[in-house]
C-alpha cells in the first residue's frame, strides 16, 4: 500500500476540483438530509417550539420534587418504574414532531421511555423507548412514530431498569428532568435527532449476539450505510469531474475506508465503553456468588432455586416438568434449577401417548389457566387433566405431584 | 491452581499438535501462527478427549482428561520429534522474505493498530468476566448440557422429549438435545478445573478464542504473503467489528468458532496447496474442517463446502471449468425449478418436519434478501459490506491471477449462496426477516471474508495503469 501513496497523479485543474467539491458536498448534503429525514426546502431552524420545564411535569408513579424549574425524581413505583406526564392542549403532532429532551444525572441501568396520549383515543397511552439523554441535549424524530398524528393531550416519560439487562436490586439512583421541547421539523432538530441515534448510548440485550441494534427499536438510516454512499458517491464525482483513473481511485479508496472505518470504531468503542462502565456498576467488587443472583429475572432465579432444594430433597430421581406463561420464564427456570432432571412441560405434553409416571413433579410458575381442585386431585389446563397432589403452593411457584396418592408420602 | 494448570495443558497440547502438522516454528510469524493456531486446536482437542475419557463420570473431568491431554501431547511431542528434519523445512511466505526489521513507519502503524486491539479487548475481557451468563440461547442451549453434567456429576444422554418421559433409564433432555456436545466438553472440563458452577470462569475460551483467533489471522495473513502493517490492519479489522465483539463480551454463542475454525482450515489447506510434501497441513486442515461438525450442526454444510472446494483446488484446469458449469447450471435448475414448480414440489414435501426451519415448503421468500442489506444496515460489520463491493473490483486483475483468492472467493461465493438458497427459498426466511439467525450465519463467513480481501491487496507483481 505504501507504493499507492507515492504514485504520482495527473494534475486536474483548479476549476474542475471547485466542481468537485461542491457536487460533494451537495451529494453529502443530500445523504444526510435523506438520514435525518428532512428535505432540502426544510427550514434550517425550527418555526414553532412548545416549550415545557421539568417542573410542570406530575408525578404519576414513584416520588420527586420540584427543584427551580426541574423535576428532582428520588424513588420510583410499583416494579421500580417512575412515570411522570403533563397534559397538553393544541399540540398537533404534525407541527411538533421534533422532541428534545434534557435530563440531568440520568443513570445509565435506567431505561428511558417517552409516552403520549391523542385526544382522538384517550384511553390508549403509546410509549416510545428513547435513546439514554446522556448530559446534552437529546433529541428524537417522532415522525418515526406511526402513532403520533393528530391532536396530542398528554405527554410524558416512564423510567425503569433496563429491561434483561439491569438486576432489579440495582439501588435507584436520583435524576432531574430538566425541559421538554416539541419543535416543528428543521434541517437541525432532524440532524439533532440523527446524531443521538448515531452516537447515543444503546444498552446491551438480548439481541446484542445477532445484531448491534434492537429489533422493535426505532432507527434511523444506519452511519454504515451513509458513509459507505458517501464513499462511493465522492469516487463517482472523482472519476467524472477530475478524472481520477486507476491509481488515484484505489488511494482515495483507501483513505476513505480507513477514515470511515476509524469513525465507525471510535462511536463503537465509546458505545463499547459506556456499556461496559454499566456493567462495572453493577458488578465490580463483588463475589461470583454475588454476581450471580445479579439478574434482571432474579425472581425466576429464587422461585427455581426454592424448587431445586424441595425437589433435591426428595428420594431418587424423579423426572421433572416445568411450565410459565412464558416460554422465556420456563426455560429460565430450567436453567437455574440444574442439576435437577427436568424438561419443559409442553414439549413433553404434546408427544406424551400414556398417563405420566406417578411421582413425577409438574411445576407451575407464574402462569395463569391451571386449576387445582383438591375434591377430585385433578390439576387442569385447557386440554390438560393431571390426577396429582399439591407439594407446594406460594402463590406464583405451585408445585403438584402425579397421584396416585396412595403411593406418594405427605407433602412437606 | 488446577484451573491455571487446565489452561496450561490446552495451550501446550493444542501447540503440540499445531507444530507436529506445521512444523517447528522458526520465525516470530510461525510462532503467532503457533500461538494462535494452537490456541484454537487445543481447546478443541480438549473437549474432544474429554468427551472421550470421562465414561460416565461427569464430575472428575479433570482427573480424567488431563492424563490423556498430557498422553497426547507426548505422543505428538515424540512423533515431531522423529520427524523434526522434515518438519524444520521452513515455509517462509513472500512477506516474511524481507531482511531486516520493519521500517519506523510501519512500526508506528503496527504499534497504533495494536493499540487500537487492546482497547477492544480490555472491555471485553471486564464484560465477559464480570456478568453472569447473558444471551439467549448460552443459557437455553449451549450451556445446559455441562452445567447438567457437572453439578450432576453423571454424562447423562440427552434425548428427545418423548424418549425421557418413558425411559426408565437416568436421560436428560432439552429443547436443544441435538446440539453437538464439543463446546460442552470444554466447558464440564474448564467447571471441574475451576471447582465450582461458575459462568465467567467456563467461558473464558471465548476471549482465548478471540486472542488465537487475532494471532492466527496476522500470521496467515503473513504467511501467505501480506506486508506487516496489512496483516495487522486485517487483525484489527476483526478486533473491531461490533458483532464479533458482542460475541466475545456476551460469550455462549458458537458462530464465532465456526467463522475461526473455517479460517484456520483454509489457511492450512492454501499453505499446503504451496508445500505439498507437508501432509500434516493437510491433515490439519481436514481435522480442523471435521470438528466444525462437532461444534454446531451447520458445521456439516461448511464441512462439504469445504471438501468441495478442496477437491475442486486438486482438479486439472479442464476439470475445473467442467465442475464450475456443473455446479453453475445445476444450481440455475434447482433455482428455477424451485421458483416454477414449487406446489408440485411442495405437495411431494409435505409433511417433511427440518430441526431449525419447520415444515419445508420452498419457494420464494423475498425477505431472505435481508441477509445482504443487513451487511449495510446495522452497526455490526462497520464498512465490511462496502469493503467486499469494491475491493474486488478494484483488485480485479489480481484476482484474476491469483489461484489461491480465487479459491478463498469461491468458498466464500458457495457459502454466501448456501445461505441464500436457505433464506431465500426455505421457511428459514423467517429468521432473516426477523434478523435473528442470519447476521450470526454471516460471521462465520467473517474471518474468511477479511483474509480474502488481504489477499485480494497482497502486493502484485501486475502492471498498474496510472
Amino acid at each position: 500500500m505504501p507504493k499507492l501513496i507515492t504514485t504520482k497523479f495527473p494534475p486536474s485543474s483548479n476549476g474542475r476540483r471547485l466542481l468537485f467539491a461542491v457536487a460533494l458536498a451537495a451529494s453529502w448534503l443530500i445523504l444526510l438530509g435523506w438520514a435525518a429525514g428532512v428535505s432540502w426546502n426544510s427550514p434550517l431552524k425550527p418555526q414553532e417550539t412548545q416549550h415545557f420545564d421539568g417542573a410542570q411535569l406530575r408525578i404519576v408513579m414513584g416520588g420527586g420534587a420540584e427543584d427551580g424549574n426541574a423535576l428532582q425524581i428520588g424513588a420510583v413505583g410499583e416494579q421500580r418504574t417512575a412515570l411522570q406526564s403533563v397534559l397538553v392542549t393544541n399540540l398537533r403532532a404534525e407541527d411538533n414532531a421534533i422532541l428534545r429532551y434534557r435530563f440531568d444525572q440520568f443513570p445509565r441501568t435506567l431505561e428511558l421511555a417517552f409516552l403520549f396520549r391523542r385526544s382522538d383515543a384517550p384511553d390508549d397511552v403509546h410509549v416510545v423507548t428513547l435513546p439514554w439523554p446522556g448530559t446534552l441535549q437529546a433529541a428524537f424524530d417522532l415522525r418515526d412514530v406511526p402513532e403520533w398524528r393528530g391532536e396530542i393531550s398528554e405527554i410524558g416519560f416512564v423510567e425503569s431498569p433496563t429491561p434483561q439487562l439491569i438486576p432489579t436490586q440495582t439501588p435507584f439512583a436520583p435524576f432531574r428532568i430538566v425541559s421538554i421541547d416539541l419543535s416543528s421539523p428543521s434541517w437541525l432538530g432532524g440532524l439533532r435527532a440523527l446524531r443521538q441515534d448515531w452516537f447515543g448510548y444503546r444498552p446491551w440485550g438480548l439481541y446484542a449476539v445477532s445484531m448491534e441494534s434492537a429489533p422493535d427499536m426505532i432507527r434511523r438510516p444506519s452511519l454504515i450505510i451513509v458513509l459507505s454512499a458517501a464513499i462511493i458517491t465522492m469516487l463517482a464525482w472523482g472519476a467524472l469531474l477530475i478524472g481520477w483513473r486507476e491509481q488515484r481511485a484505489k488511494f482515495m479508496l483507501v483513505v476513505a475506508i480507513a477514515f470511515g472505518w476509524l469513525l465507525l470504531d471510535a462511536t463503537w468503542l465509546s458505545q463499547l465503553q459506556k456499556r461496559v462502565t454499566t456493567t462495572w456498576q453493577v458488578y465490580a467488587g463483588k463475589s461470583w456468588d454475588e454476581r450471580r443472583k445479579l439478574v434482571p429475572d432474579d425472581d425466576v432465579l429464587r422461585a427455581a432455586e426454592r424448587a431445586k432444594k424441595i425437589i433435591a430433597a426428595v428420594p431418587g430421581t424423579p423426572k421433572v416438568l416445568v411450565h410459565s406463561g412464558s416460554v422465556v420464564e420456563a426455560v429460565r427456570f430450567y436453567y437455574q434449577m440444574l442439576p435437577i432432571n427436568a424438561a419443559l412441560l409442553v414439549p413433553v405434553l404434546a408427544v406424551l401417548r400414556a398417563p405420566l409416571a406417578e411421582g413425577t413433579f409438574i411445576i407451575l410458575y407464574d402462569v395463569d389457566g391451571w386449576d387445582y381442585s383438591a375434591k377430585t386431585r385433578q390439576l387442569t389446563a385447557p386440554g390438560v387433566a393431571l390426577t396429582a397432589v399439591p407439594w407446594l403452593d406460594e402463590g406464583t411457584l405451585r408445585i403438584f405431584r402425579i397421584a396416585p396418592v396412595s403411593t406418594i408420602s405427605d407433602a412437606p | 491452581m488446577i484451573y491455571a494448570l487446565v489452561w496450561l495443558a490446552i495451550l501446550a497440547l493444542g501447540m503440540a499438535l499445531v507444530a507436529a502438522a506445521r512444523g517447528v516454528p522458526r520465525s516470530l510469524v510461525q510462532w503467532m501462527v503457533l500461538a494462535g493456531e494452537g490456541a484454537i486446536v487445543g481447546m478443541l482437542a480438549a473437549g474432544i478427549v474429554v468427551g472421550l475419557s470421562c465414561g460416565a463420570d461427569s464430575r472428575n473431568a479433570v482427573e480424567h482428561g488431563l492424563p490423556w491431554m498430557f498422553g497426547l501431547m507426548a505422543i505428538v511431542v515424540l512423533l515431531a520429534w522423529r520427524t523434526r528434519r522434515a518438519s524444520l523445512v521452513n515455509s517462509v511466505g513472500v512477506a516474511e522474505r524481507s531482511a531486516g526489521g520493519p521500517e519506523r513507519h510501519t512500526r508506528l502503524i503496527v504499534c497504533f493498530v495494536i493499540a487500537l486491539i487492546a482497547l477492544h479487548l480490555l472491555p471485553l475481557l471486564v464484560e465477559l468476566l464480570l456478568r453472569p451468563v447473558f444471551p439467549w440461547d448460552a443459557w437455553a442451549a449451549w450451556m445446559i448440557k455441562p452445567k447438567a453434567w457437572y453439578l450432576g456429576g453423571h454424562f447423562d444422554a440427552f434425548v428427545d422429549p418423548a424418549t425421557w418421559i418413558t425411559s426408565a433409564d437416568i436421560l436428560r433432555t432439552t429443547p436443544a438435545f441435538r446440539y453437538p456436545e464439543l463446546s460442552s466438553w470444554l466447558q464440564l472440563l474448564l467447571a471441574d478445573g475451576y471447582g465450582e458452577w461458575n459462568e465467567p470462569m467456563v467461558l473464558v475460551p471465548w476471549a482465548v478464542l478471540f486472542v488465537g483467533l487475532l494471532l492466527a489471522m496476522y500470521g496467515l495473513s503473513r504467511r501467505l504473503g501480506s506486508s506487516t502493517t496489512v496483516a495487522v490492519i486485517a487483525c484489527y479489522a476483526l478486533a473491531s467489528m461490533p458483532l464479533i465483539d458482542a460475541h466475545i463480551a456476551l460469550a455462549g454463542y458458537l458462530d464465532l468458532w465456526i467463522g475461526a475454525v473455517i479460517l484456520l482450515s483454509l489457511g492450512a489447506w492454501l499453505e499446503w496447496r504451496r508445500q505439498p510434501q507437508r501432509r500434516g497441513l493437510l491433515v490439519l486442515a481436514f481435522a480442523l474442517a471435521w470438528s466444525l461438525v462437532l461444534l454446531k450442526q451447520e458445521g456439516a454444510i461448511w464441512l462439504l463446502v469445504l471438501i468441495a472446494v478442496g477437491v475442486y483446488g486438486q482438479l486439472g484446469a479442464v476439470w475445473q471449468r467442467r465442475d464450475l458449469w456443473f455446479a453453475a447450471s445445476t444450481l440455475v435448475l434447482l433455482v428455477l425449478m424451485v421458483l416454477v414448480f414449487h406446489g408440485w414440489i411442495n405437495d411431494r414435501l409435505a409433511g417433511i418436519d427440518v430441526p431449525g426451519i419447520g415444515v419445508l415448503q420452498l419457494g420464494w421468500y423475498p425477505g431472505g434478501l435481508t441477509l445482504i442489506t443487513a451487511l449495510f444496515q446495522h452497526d455490526d460489520w462497520h464498512l465490511l459490506g462496502l469493503t467486499l463491493l469494491l475491493v474486488p473490483i478494484v483488485r480485479w486483475r489480481n484476482l484474476c491471477a491469483d489461484r489461491e483468492a480465487q479459491l478463498l472467493g469461491l468458498f466464500l461465493l458457495a457459502g454466501w449462496i448456501a445461505l441464500l438458497l436457505l433464506f431465500c427459498f426455505t421457511p428459514a426466511a423467517k429468521w432473516a426477516e426477523s434478523q435473528t439467525a442470519t447476521n450470526r450465519l454471516v460471521m462465520q463467513l467473517v474471518p474468511t471474508m477479511v483474509l480474502w480481501l488481504i489477499l485480494l491487496l497482497r502486493p502484485s507483481s501486475l502492471p498498474s495503469r496510472v
